[in-house]
């Protein structure tokens, strides 16, 4: 039965309690992340992903070409693997050194358009990629987890799945280097009906293609050493994903691409009320013990640290397990139930519980989500409007911006931070004011001051005054004048924190991507860098069959097999 | 060597923010430089030549000498035409968007080897709506005229290069020397209606201001000299209510009618060929080129000191011990 959706502005949510860092901090992966978008289209039409090519020694060090094709067009991903470094740090930006370097590209690979990526692959910020290429991609293998499944296989069984599901991968790559980097190919220059045309679709395929990798390259090393090697079990190739390191390059991202941020949130806060809307039935309740009762089993099976800055996942696990128990007791109160058990949420469990019930509804109605993928691409060109009134201007400070001049940035330690970039290959780092030398490179990501500046000097102003007096005058507000002009009416955009504050915690900003993304499983290792993992559980290459995606999220750890082990 | 579209983008943004310039200004330079490249190919290389005084360029050092409802008055302080341009066109579109039109001069530098940039400011009049003529001269002798008309999917843009100013450079001039472009009617009106009207083509008032203004806009003085380089950024908001229907296709008759007398007109639908292409083959540069524009842009980028690696997320919780 087709359902009818139906979502008014004022059942999202208030921007005033989405938008602060904490908040945002906790939010989950849904339907609508990119991984999941990635899965969904693979699977709904049918991709075939094959292994073209490879030649390799027993170490590992040789090539790989890969064949993915979709019903309209062929992707090639070529791969130089080389032997591992041991270094537990090497996925930085600074790094230079890698395992493994790799491409994604448009079409088929000709030998000399794998020497000449072979040539340019090396050269971080010179190198060329050309224009047929949409992704280029250097990475390490888990030195940990890795040679265990070498060892293993070669040994003639299966690792030990608890040794890795304390991880979760065997490749975690140090990034993804597409849209016009390195001469690249740009998003814009995609065509509406390109296969990978959706926010970070080349990126998620190249991440998706690591995992196929990763596995691929355990067992021909393992075959190479051993004769009686064997291959690695589907059920444990399906539990492991690919890993992933962010840092705090996160935040400058989130500052610098306000409407995309607004674009990603408001389809998922759309999707949810339209979720919450439905009325219950027995199917959906069903449904919704079964992803609940999924969801509640991994929490308590990841035995990842989350430091102090994330809830333990055996307290989500805990929550989730009360909202199982909760679910059908809940007094009716004219409204359905989902929005019902959301307010009960709200009032007796923490952020982050709360986002996975969110995300779990909106597994439990995927078609809430349809028809929002294509609201996800948005353009973030923007254009000052000079002949805007100083009072229409101070009106949308006073509407949207009440935030940012609620901050007291007098108090000690609210300017203690300073954001820059090194010239080590760029790498986005933070500073002390007053105390670190590099206060002159200061990145403009302080919104609330910039904002609390502009207001002291538009005072000074007639509200009959245009921007482009004001400004001719104050030339140095422009961005903060043409942000708030462009942002007016999307209320997702602006992240209501102050990352100058030594209090500011990163890892919300790095969270929130990291659920755009489709990350489920992360590791916080610092208050600025997190490891995760993509695609745990997604289906193997072998899988995408063209048939509808089967519920992959929350993976159980597979049981251990007899056969698995011959030494223990 | 190729570089992509956001590549070239990014290089010039970061070229002028290490420069000094504020972020947005910083953006609004880069995005000159990028019309450059993408009309005329030549926006890396004018970059590349502005690479030894970028870092004299200052937008706060600019003054408004006069300014009244419909005209504007900048002394830019021998800041270069991308600089000045900006605020200038600002101010013709905010007066425009008020009056019907928008009247700003602003002087210039000598020897502006950011002149190529000019067409922008005409571009992106257009592209906010507006339908404007910018005009260019300096005192050895260089003028320069640049239409531009609001259409879809690009403005059109016309641009011609004179031997002199050109006549309307120097009537618009000769109202502001007089101090009477504040006290009478508009100052457009006050100079282009000095004579009487000859073999007028349009039937409302406002079409043939326009009219008169771009055909001397395409003329030049033939000896005249102007004591000081400088640019006139006039905008017509054709959806004004004083404005007649007329008007918004004025610029566009004229420029079909005299394709000729313009040393290039930039029609849309190349532009947008020429654009496409760009943003699938990317844009081919000289490595030495680039290699100097990029070793420059790392003027934003921080020297190591010590403690910075704790600055990087993965040492983060060092930073503050």
């Amino acid at each position: 039965m087709q359902r009818k959706h139906s979502c008014t502005p004022d059942s999202l949510r208030d921007p005033a309690d989405l938008m602060c860092p904490e908040r945002l901090g906790a939010l989950k992966q849904t339907r609508l992340s990119f991984a999941r978008l990635l899965i969904d289209r693979m699977v709904d039409e049918g991709w075939n992903v094959r292994l073209e090519r490879v030649d390799i020694d027993e170490e590992g060090v040789g090539r790989f070409v890969y064949a993915i094709e979709t019903p309209s067009r062929r992707f090639s991903f070529g791969v130089f693997s080389r032997t591992s470094s041991d270094n537990e740090n090497t996925d930085r930006i600074i790094a230079q050194e890698w395992d493994m370097w790799a491409f994604l590209c448009e079409g088929e690979v000709s030998p000399e358009f794998m020497e000449a990526q072979y040539e340019e692959l090396p050269k971080v910020i010179e190198g060329r990629a050309g224009p047929e290429v949409l992704i280029w991609v250097r990475a390490n293998r888990s030195s940990r987890f890795f040679d265990h499944v070498v060892d293993s296989l070669a040994a003639g069984h299966q690792p030990d799945i608890d040794f890795l599901s304390e991880g979760g991968y065997l490749m975690r790559s140090s990034g993804y280097y597409g849209n016009g980097h390195n001469a690249t190919k740009m998003f814009s220059a995609m065509d509406d009906d390109h296969p990978l045309k959706a926010p970070y679709l080349p990126q998620m395929l190249a991440v998706y293609m690591l995992r196929v990798f990763g596995y691929d390259l355990a067992e021909e090393i393992a075959a190479a050493r051993s004769s009686e090697a064997v291959s690695l079990d589907d059920d444990i190739k399906r539990y492991l994903g690919t890993g992933n390191s962010s840092g705090v390059g996160c935040i400058m991202y989130v500052v610098n691409h306000p409407r995309q941020i607004n674009a990603w949130l408001r389809a998922r806060e759309v999707a949810l009320a339209r979720a919450k809307g439905n009325e219950a039935t027995n199917a959906d309740l069903e449904r919704f013990t079964e992803v609940l009762a999924r969801a509640k089993q991994w929490f308590s099976e990841d035995n990842s640290d989350t430091n102090e800055y994330f809830m333990s996942k055996d307290r989500i696990a805990e929550g989730l397990d009360r909202i199982e128990r909760t679910v059908e007791t809940l007094d009716s109160d004219g409204t359905t139930l989902w929005k019902r058990l959301c307010t009960w949420a709200e009032r007796e469990l923490e952020a982050e519980t709360q986002e996975v019930l969110h995300s779990l509804l909106l597994d439990v109605y995927p078609e809430a989500s349809r028809g929002l993928e294509s609201a996800l691409i948005t353009s973030e060109k923007t254009d000052l409007v000079p002949e805007m009134r100083i009072s229409t201007l101070q009106s949308y400070i006073d509407s949207s911006y009440q935030w940012a001049l609620d901050i007291n940035l007098g108090e000690p330690g609210a300017q203690r931070r300073f954001w820059y970039r090194s010239v080590d290959n760029e790498e986005p780092r933070i500073g002390i004011r007053g105390e670190h030398d590099a206060e002159e490179y200061e990145l403009p990501v302080d919104i609330a001051r910039q904002v609390q500046g502009l207001k002291r000097d538009l005072q000074e102003w007639s509200t009959t005054d245009t921007v482009a007096e004001f400004l001719f005058s104050h030339p140095e507000h422009r961005s903060t004048v043409e942000r708030i002009q462009s942002l007016h009416g999307l209320p997702y955009a602006e992240v209501r924190g102050n990352p100058l504050d030594e209090d500011f915690v990163p890892l919300y900003f790095i969270s929130l991507l990291k659920s755009f993304w489709g990350i489920s499983k992360t590791h916080p290792k610092s208050m600025g860098w997190v490891r995760g993992t993509f695609f745990q559980g997604a289906p193997l290459a072998s899988e995408l069959d063209g048939e509808e995606a089967p519920y992959w999220t929350y993976p159980s750890q597979p049981e251990r097999a007899d056969q698995w082990r011959e030494d223990e | 060597m190729i570089l992509s579209v956001r590549e070239v983008h990014r290089l010039s943004q970061r070229c002028f923010w290490a420069a000094g310039c504020s972020e947005a200004n910083a953006k609004a330079n880069a995005k000159s430089i990028w019309w450059t490249e993408s009309y005329k190919g030549s926006g890396f290389t004018t970059l590349h030549t502005l690479l030894d005084e970028l870092e004299e360029l200052d937008p706060r050092a600019m003054s408004m000498r006069d300014r009244d409802s419909m005209t504007s008055l900048i002394d830019s302080k021998s800041q270069p035409v991308v600089v000045s341009s900006t605020p200038a066109l600002d101010l013709s579109c905010a007066q425009a968007n008020e009056h019907g039109i928008g009247v700003t001069h602003a002087t210039t530098k000598e020897d502006d080897d950011s002149l190529p940039t000019l067409g922008h400011v005409a571009s992106h009049a257009a592209e906010r709506g507006y339908v404007s003529a910018v005009l260019y001269a300096d005192g050895s002798g260089n003028a320069m005229t640049v239409l531009g008309t609001p259409m879809q999917p690009l403005p059109l843009i016309a641009e011609t290069e004179l031997e002199s100013p050109p006549v309307s450079y120097e009537r618009l001039l000769d109202v502001i020397d007089t101090g009477v472009h504040g006290r009478r009617q508009t100052p457009l009106t006050q100079a282009m209606f000095v004579n009487p009207a000859e073999d007028e083509r349009h039937s409302t008032a406002d079409a043939r201001l326009l009219d008169r203004l771009i055909r001397q806009a395409t003329e030049p003085t033939g000896d005249g000299r102007v004591d000081q380089p400088g640019l006139f950024v006039v905008c017509i908001d054709p959806s004004h209510p004083a404005q007649s229907g007329e008007v918004g296709n004025v610029v566009e008759g004229f420029v079909r009618d005299r394709e000729a007398a313009f040393t290039e007109v930039f029609d849309p639908d190349t532009i947008t060929d020429r654009i496409d292409t760009l943003l699938h083959n990317g844009v081919e540069v000289e490595r030495e080129v680039w290699r100097d524009i990029f070793e420059f842009s790392n003027g934003i980028l921080a020297p190591p000191f010590e403690g910075s690696e704790e600055g990087a997320g993965f040492g983060l919780n060092e930073l503050d011990k």
